[in-house]
């Protein structure tokens, strides 16, 4: 079959791989039928995840069509249209009985290298390095799905590939980022990012109430979409430079009671900061960039909220520390729990509710992977969202 | 009696780990998997989790202690060790067989629904 294989920095290549096979009961493979590049496979793509293997499979937003399960899959059967989401979660440890699936104990098979680096591992996840289990990713004709009767979400023929792709990954990502803030009705939210994550973020803070949501970025076409789709009022930060004071303008002096972080370890600075974490990045000073993390947490209200659904891998510098401690903040972040919103963001969908087509830009060949990470790495052609079918 | 290399070149390793099923059930399963030949096995219920604390202690490395420890779990409370093994890549042109578990035997393949032809798929 054609998978998309990580190579290097900056070099993924289509390759010929053998099909997945089933390996354990719980497996089903599944014929894949759309597959996303998420930001943070611009992680990997840019050389910023360690314990990648030249080879690897990537892709961790897919969907397609059962074609195989393993003897002790019950919970779906050949023909079925699913939606897998990214986290793999046995469904029976300790914190996937507490919805913290994200955190599952049994699902990484290389949890000793985890325990290295943090301390403790989190969950196995599809195609995104093997201190998070090594497993093959989605950006292929066919994946193996592990836990088959726990993620797996079946989803009905009547809506397109584009409606409910994202339930894997960016529609609970955004939620989750959005409901770690406890929005009372009326407050404000300021975003930092306004890709894929980001503006999932905006629309769910407006839905669950918030009175005003903030959109900080410096491309034009991502802003009008957030203004556009989420009524979101845009911060263009190559426009504006002080956008700790302009929170603090647009709130009466008090800033917004939260704030989120859909950035990440690549941030983007401009001037002598901005510099300063390139280099430091460059010579493997500090793994992560986080000028919009140093923002949010100038930026959040005394007692107010940082949700930080921006993926982060390692370890930085400079970030004030003692800001979040004497403003009493509260920080929440984490790689989303899915399995937790998948059947409640489908039934947003299938009323209407919710249709997140409006940030897919581009749909192109599964063999166009190298031309299309290029295309939304450098965020040519208006690139947002970038949809590849096998 | 001849002592294991292990004793000698080892201290005593120790480690713990939290399963989420009765410690009856598991220590049962324990002595007929036996894991860890020669291995001290403690199980301490914890009834507020509805859980075990199982302790286990062996002469030799501790990564080997703390990864059957891990597999242990695994099987007890998923029913299947977690593996990557013999999944593809772009590394080589053919699928490594899945390694040969100690305590999980190989599915055999009556037991998998088949993969549909591309006929039959269509």
């Amino acid at each position: 079959m054609r998978a998309v294989c990580w190579n290097g920095k900056l070099d993924v290549r289509v390759q010929d791989v053998p099909e997945p096979s089933i390996l354990n009961p719980t497996d089903a493979i599944v014929k894949v039928s759309s597959t996303a590049i998420c930001g943070s496979d611009l992680h990997l793509y840019g050389g910023f995840i360690p314990t990648m293997r030249k080879g690897d499979i990537i892709g961790h937003e897919f969907m397609g069509e059962v074609v195989e399960t393993g003897p002790e899959v019950h919970a779906l059967k050949r023909g079925d249209r699913v939606v897998v989401p990214f986290a793999i979660a046995c469904g029976h440890c300790g914190y996937c009985k507490a919805e913290q699936w994200s955190l599952c104990d049994n699902s990484n098979p290389n949890a000793g290298i985890s325990e290295l680096l943090y301390g403790f591992a989190g969950s196995g996840l599809f195609g995104y390095s093997h201190m998070f289990g090594g497993y093959a990713g989605g950006q292929a004709e066919y994946v193996r799905v592990p836990y088959a009767n726990v993620g797996p979400v079946i989803v009905p023929d009547s809506l397109p590939d584009e409606k409910v792709l994202f339930l894997g990954d960016v529609l609970p990502t955004g939620y989750m980022a959005a409901e770690y803030c406890e929005i009372q009705p009326g407050q404000t939210v300021a975003v930092w990012g306004c890709g894929p994550v980001g503006l999932m973020a905006i629309k769910f803070a407006s839905l669950l109430g918030a009175g005003r949501v903030i959109a900080i970025d410096r491309f034009p076409e991502r802003l009008e979409l957030a203004q556009l789709y989420a009524k979101a009022t845009p911060i263009n930060y190559e426009e504006e430079k002080d956008v700790v004071g302009a929170l603090k303008d647009m709130t009466g002096g008090e800033g917004p009671e939260a704030c989120i972080d859909a950035v990440g370890m690549e941030a983007h600075a401009p001037g002598p900061v901005g510099f300063y974490d390139t280099m430091k990045q460059r010579v493997k000073l500090q793994t992560d960039r986080p000028h919009a993390f140093r923002q949010v947490l100038q930026a959040c209200r005394k007692g107010g909220i940082v949700s930080v659904p921006g993926v982060y891998g390692g370890i930085f510098d400079k970030v004030p520390m003692g800001a979040a401690f004497s403003k009493g903040l509260t920080l929440k972040m984490g790689q989303t729990h899915v399995h937790r919103y998948m059947r409640k963001l489908l039934a947003l969908v299938e009323e209407g509710v919710l249709d997140p087509t409006f940030m897919v830009s581009h749909i192109m060949k599964l063999e166009e992977a190298p031309e299309a990470y290029r295309m939304f790495r450098e965020k040519r052609d208006r690139c947002v969202k970038i949809v590849l079918k096998p | 009696m001849v002592a294991a290399a292990d004793e000698y070149t080892h201290p005593e390793s120790r480690s713990a780990v939290t399963v989420y099923r009765p410690s009856d059930e598991l220590e049962k399963r324990w002595q007929e998997l036996d894991p860890l030949p020669g291995a001290h096995a403690c199980f301490e219920p914890v009834a507020h989790k509805n859980a075990t604390v199982v302790t286990v202690s062996l002469a030799g490395p501790k990564k080997r202690l703390v990864e059957e420890l891990r597999k242990f779990k695994q099987l007890m409370e998923a029913g299947e060790i977690a593996t990557i093994k013999g999944q593809p890549s772009g590394r080589r042109r053919t699928p490594v067989p899945p390694e040969a578990s100690p305590i999980l035997p190989t599915m055999p393949p009556d037991q998998i629904t088949p993969r549909p032809t591309e006929e039959h798929a269509a």
